[in-house]
């Protein structure tokens, strides 16, 4: 991959699955795993699961409280909270840091720990 | 489960629809139609599509005007934001030129209320070769259509979302079912749901559990029995007697 070590990359490819799940998931609105994988064409699930996970983690995504876990059939429903734009988010608006980090804490906040 | 996009007859007609009004001669009108009642998959279909020909999807609604439905269409192409309607929409033709794309309207309802959306809509597919505009509404949109006969005649591709049939049902077993289900379970599936997608594929899904569990090749209604295929089945047997 081209690009410094440990550069951000500001703009998703437009043609990425995650691009295109992203898409998905503002048409849906509310949606499933399967819905984002039916949509997109993903053959495996890891790279767009990361993704809800991610984006759940900077508040775009809620996951509806009306699931049953281990329901034959039944799949966590997310649905979008906020709706940035037709472009992935791939900096967190909130606190500043990639999608990838595992919470969103705002910097004066992050400042105070 | 394999989750993948079952190529029922309401989703080929769509992309056949799409791809034709992208690959139309010179001189013909580049608008679709896709109609449908709730829970049929336009929603799903839409976006499936979509990602797969890149478009551009807006949603109207009851506020929309020209400039809004312009600005809109601008945020969804990445184009800075503008104040007047003439710049804005030279810079979607602009764009559009570059790489041209397919505009789905969601909620299209609510352009038949002006017929200046609608000639702008025209006016940037017919500026831009290999565009099309595709509205996207409930099943009343096509009678509104086809009351205005204005409207009616720019729209080249109709499509009307109509409930699965069995054929459908097989097509849908057979892509995203693991196991084999026999042709009368097929049958007995699509009875018990009514045509329902989200219904059925909890019923195949429960169908290939019950397969893996007993090493069956083809699951069929003998080895399936009287057992529910999703959860409020029985429910809704009662309701109906």
């Amino acid at each position: 991959m081209s690009g410094k070590k440990g550069q951000i990359r500001l703009k998703a490819n437009p043609h990425s699955a995650r691009q295109k799940a992203w898409q998905s998931m503002r048409i849906l609105r509310t949606f499933t795993l399967p819905d984002l994988m039916r949509t997109t064409g993903e053959k495996k699930s890891d790279n767009i699961r990361k993704l809800a996970g991610q984006l759940a983690v900077h508040g775009y995504l809620s996951v509806a409280d009306d699931w049953v876990r281990g329901e034959k059939g039944s799949y966590k429903r997310w649905s979008i909270r906020v709706n940035p734009g037709p472009l992935l988010p791939v900096v967190c608006k909130r606190c500043g840091q990639v999608l990838a980090t595992k919470e969103c804490k705002a910097p004066e906040e992050a400042g105070n720990v | 489960m394999k989750h993948e996009m079952a190529m029922t007859k309401n989703v080929r007609r769509f992309l056949g629809a799409v791809r034709e009004l992208s690959q139309r001669g010179p001189g013909l009108e580049g608008m679709g139609l896709l109609g449908g009642e709730p829970g049929e998959g336009k929603t799903t279909t839409l976006a499936y599509v979509s990602n797969l020909v890149n478009g551009v999807y807006v949603r109207a609604n009851a506020c929309w005007t020209v400039t809004a439905m312009l600005a809109e269409i601008s945020h969804e192409l990445g184009l800075p934001r503008q104040r007047l309607k003439h710049p804005m929409i030279n810079a979607i033709i602009g764009a559009m030129l570059i790489e041209p794309r397919p505009i789905f309207v969601d909620e299209a309802d609510y352009l038949l209320r002006s017929t200046d959306m609608l000639d702008t809509l025209r006016d940037i597919y017919d500026m831009v070769p290999g565009a099309c505009v595709i509205l996207v509404g409930m099943e009343e949109l096509a009678a509104k259509v086809r009351a205005n006969g204005r409207f009616a005649r720019r729209i080249t591709q109709w499509v009307e979302f109509s409930g699965l049939d069995v054929t459908d049902a097989v097509t849908l077993a057979a892509t995203v079912c693991e196991a084999q289900v026999g042709r009368d379970l097929v049958e007995h599936l699509h009875r018990e749901t009514r045509g329902n997608v989200g219904r059925m594929v909890v019923g195949l899904s429960r169908i290939e559990s019950l397969g893996k569990a007993n090493g069956l090749e083809v699951v069929d209604l003998a080895a399936w029995g009287d057992r529910e295929l999703f959860y409020d089945q029985s429910l809704r047997t009662k309701r109906r007697k």
